[in-house]
C-alpha cells in the first residue's frame, strides 16, 4: 500500500540534474569565501558587516528551514486553516521586536559575539558556562530531528524506496556538502549560501502558491476542509481544533524566543552592521517569519485537499478504515507535490527546499559549535585562553563532531509524531531560562548573578515536558488532580514563570556586590 | 466560520504578495550589500560604518 503511494510521482532525470546544479554552486561558494576569513570575529558574526537586505536573506535562510516547512506542513494539515493564526503570532511579535528593539538592540551594544558572552559581561563567568552548556545542550537536542525528518522529504518528493539505502547515501552527502563549505567560510560562506539559497527558496515557493491555486482555487480548499473538519478547520480559539487558548500564548512565547532569544536568530542581530540595521532587519524579517510558516500551512492544508479529493490509496494510506496504521502524515506534502508539480519545476521546488534544508543546518552548526569554543571550552582555560587560530580550528572540529551526530541520531532515531511540539519543548530547555536572564539582565539594575543562574537552572525544568519524560513519571495521576493536560505547552509555561520567580527572588535575597553590579550593561 | 475564512484568505494573500515584493527588495540590494561586505572584510579600515547610536 505505501509503496504505490510513494511511486508514481513526475520527479525525474530533469529534476535530479537541476539538484545536482544547485547543490554544486554551494560547493563554490565554500571555496571562494574561504580567502575572506583572517580570524575568529570574520568565521563567527562575518566580521560584523552584514547590511539590512542581507540581513534579512540570510535570517529567512536560517529560519525558513525544510525542518519548518515539514512541521508546519503537518500542522496544516492536521489543523486546517486554523493553523494560520501561529504564523500571524510570529510576524507580529518579531515586528513589535523590530520596532522597539526589545532585547536585541541593546545586546548588540554590547558587542558580544554570542548570547552566553553577554551572560559573562552582565553575571560573570560561572553564569557564561552554565549558560553555554544548556544551550548547546538544548540547540544540539534540538536539532536532532533535522536529518530524519528532511530525508522523509526526499522520500516523499523522489520517490525514492524508504526500505533501500539510497537514501543514506543521499543524507550523508547532504550533510557532508554543509559541512564542507560551513567549515571552510564561516559565517561569510553561511551568508553567501544564506543569499543564494533566499533566492532560490522565494522563488520556488512563491511558484508554488501560484501552481496550486491555479490547480484548486482557495474556494474548493475552503469547501474540503469544511466538509471534512467544520468550524475547527478555521477557528482556532475552539477545542475541537486542537489548538485553544493555552497553545496560542505558548506560540506567543515561542515567537518571542524564534526571533529575540534563539541563537541562530540573534547571531544576525549580533552581525548586523549597527543597531538600526538590527532593527530595520526585524521589522522587514517579520514578513519573513509569517510566511515561513503561512505558506508551509497553505501546503498542508493543499495535501489534505489532494488527499480527500483524490481518495483510493492515498486517503487509505493516510486515514486507514479498520485496524490499519497510518502512513506518518508528515509524508502528505512531499507525496502531494510530487503528484501534482510538472517535471523540471519539480526539480526547482525540491532544489528550493534542500536549500532550506542546508540553510537552516550551516547556521545552526556554526552557532552551537562557536557556543562550545567561545563559551565553554575557552572560558574553563583559566589563564590559557585559545588563540584566534586555535579557536577557529576547534570550532571546525566541533562542527564535524555535531555532524556526525545529527547523521547518527537522523538515521536511526524513532522521531515523535508531533515535530513542532518536540522542537518548542527541547528548545525551551534553554530559551525559558534565557527570556528570563537576558530581559532581566539587560532592562533590571538589581538582577543578580545568583538570580541568573537560579534562572537558567529553573528554564532547564522544561525537559519535563518532554513526552518520553512523561510517560516515564506517569502524569495521569497529577492530571487527574489537577483536572487538566501537563502537555508540552503547559509545562513550557510552566518553566517560563518558575525561571522568572527564580531570577526576581534569587537577585532579591542574594543581590550583587556593588561593585559586580556596576560592571552591567543596563 | 465564514469570518474566520475571510480572514484567513485576506491575511494569505496580502502576505504572500508582501513576501514577492520584500523578495525582490532583498535580491537586489542583498547583491549590493555582498558586494560591500567583501570589501569591508578585504579592507576593515577603509569603510567602518558599525558604530551605533
Amino acid at each position: 500500500m505505501e509503496s504505490s503511494v510513494f511511486s508514481g510521482g513526475h520527479f525525474s532525470l530533469i529534476d535530479w540534474l537541476i539538484v545536482i546544479g544547485y547543490v554544486s554552486i554551494s560547493i563554490f561558494i565554500g571555496l571562494f569565501a574561504r580567502r575572506f576569513i583572517s580570524g575568529v570575529a570574520d568565521y563567527v558574526v562575518a566580521g560584523r558587516h552584514l547590511g539590512t537586505a542581507l540581513s534579512v536573506a540570510t535570517m529567512t535562510g536560517t529560519e525558513m528551514g525544510l525542518i519548518t516547512v515539514m512541521y508546519s506542513a503537518q500542522k496544516g494539515f492536521t489543523g486546517g486553516f486554523a493553523s494560520f493564526h501561529i504564523a500571524v503570532i510570529a510576524c507580529i511579535v518579531t515586528f513589535l521586536v523590530g520596532l522597539t528593539g526589545f532585547i536585541v538592540v541593546p545586546l548588540r551594544r554590547t558587542k558580544a559575539m554570542t548570547i552566553p558572552e553577554y551572560y559573562e559581561m552582565r553575571f560573570g563567568r560561572p553564569a557564561r558556562i552554565l549558560g553555554g552548556i544548556l544551550l548547546a545542550f538544548g540547540g544540539i537536542l534540538n536539532m536532532g530531528l533535522f536529518l530524519k525528518v528532511g530525508s522523509q522529504f526526499i522520500i516523499g518528493v523522489t520517490g525514492i524506496d524508504p526500505s533501500g539505502g539510497l537514501l543514506v547515501v543521499v543524507m550523508t552527502t547532504l550533510i557532508a556538502l554543509v559541512l564542507f563549505y560551513t567549515i571552510l567560510g564561516g559565517m561569510v560562506s553561511v551568508v553567501l549560501a544564506d543569499y543564494v539559497q533566499f533566492t532560490v527558496l522565494s522563488m520556488g515557493l512563491l511558484l508554488v502558491v501560484f501552481l496550486i491555486l491555479n490547480t484548486y482555487g482557495w474556494s474548493e480548499m475552503v469547501e474540503i476542509v469544511k466538509q471534512h473538519k467544520g468550524p475547527s478547520g478555521f477557528d482556532p480559539t475552539i477545542k475541537g481544533s486542537g489548538f485553544g487558548p493555552a497553545y496560542m500564548s505558548w506560540q506567543g512565547v515561542l515567537a518571542l524566543v524564534s526571533c529575540a532569544i534563539w541563537p541562530t536568530a540573534v547571531t544576525r542581530a549580533l552581525a548586523g552592521r549597527n543597531t538600526k540595521v538590527v532593527k530595520r532587519q526585524y521589522m522587514f524579517s517579520s514578513i519573513s517569519f509569517l510566511i515561513r510558516f503561512l505558506i508551509p500551512y497553505f501546503l498542508g492544508v493543499s495535501a489534505f485537499v489532494f488527499v480527500m479529493t483524490t481518495g483510493g490509496i492515498f486517503q487509505e494510506a493516510f486515514f486507514p478504515t479498520g485496524n490499519a496504521e497510518a502512513l506518518d502524515n508528515l509524508y502528505a506534502m512531499p507525496i502531494f507535490l510530487s503528484h501534482v508539480l510538472p517535471t523540471g519545476f519539480l526539480g526547482l521546488v525540491t532544489a528550493a527546499m534542500i536549500a532550506a534544508f542546508m540553510s537552516t543546518h550551516d547556521s545552526y552548526l556554526l552557532c552551537w559549535s562557536s557556543v562550545i569554543v567561545l563559551d565553554i571550552v575557552n572560558p574553563l582555560r583559566q589563564g590559557k585562553p585559545l588563540t584566534d587560530k586555535g579557536k577557529v580550528f576547534l570550532t571546525r572540529l566541533i562542527i564535524v563532531l555535531i555532524g556526525i551526530y545529527i547523521l547518527l541520531w537522523g538515521l536511526w532515531y524513532e522521531g515523535s509524531d508531533d515535530i513542532w511540539e518536540y522542537m518548542g519543548i527541547t528548545g525551551a530547555i534553554y530559551s525559558t531560562g534565557a527570556i528570563s536572564v537576558l530581559s532581566f539582565g539587560l532592562y533590571w539594575k538589581r538582577a543578580s548573578s545568583t538570580g541568573a543562574i537560579l534562572a537558567l537552572l529553573a528554564g532547564f525544568s522544561a525537559i519535563f515536558g518532554l513526552s518520553k519524560i512523561r510517560e516515564l513519571l506517569h502524569y495521569e495521576a497529577i492530571e487527574h488532580i489537577i483536572g487538566f493536560e501537563l502537555n508540552a505547552p503547559v509545562m513550557g509555561l510552566f518553566a517560563l514563570t518558575l525561571s522568572i520567580l527564580a531570577m526576581i527572588v534569587g537577585s532579591l535575597i542574594w543581590p550583587d556586590s556593588p561593585k559586580q553590579t556596576g560592571k552591567g550593561l543596563s | 466560520m465564514d469570518t474566520w475564512n475571510v480572514f484567513w484568505k485576506y491575511i494569505f494573500f496580502a502576505s504572500v504578495t508582501a513576501f514577492a515584493a520584500m523578495s525582490l527588495w532583498v535580491i537586489v540590494f542583498g547583491f549590493f550589500d555582498i558586494q560591500r561586505m567583501l570589501g569591508d572584510l578585504k579592507n576593515p579600515d577603509l569603510t567602518d560604518d558599525t558604530q551605533d547610536d
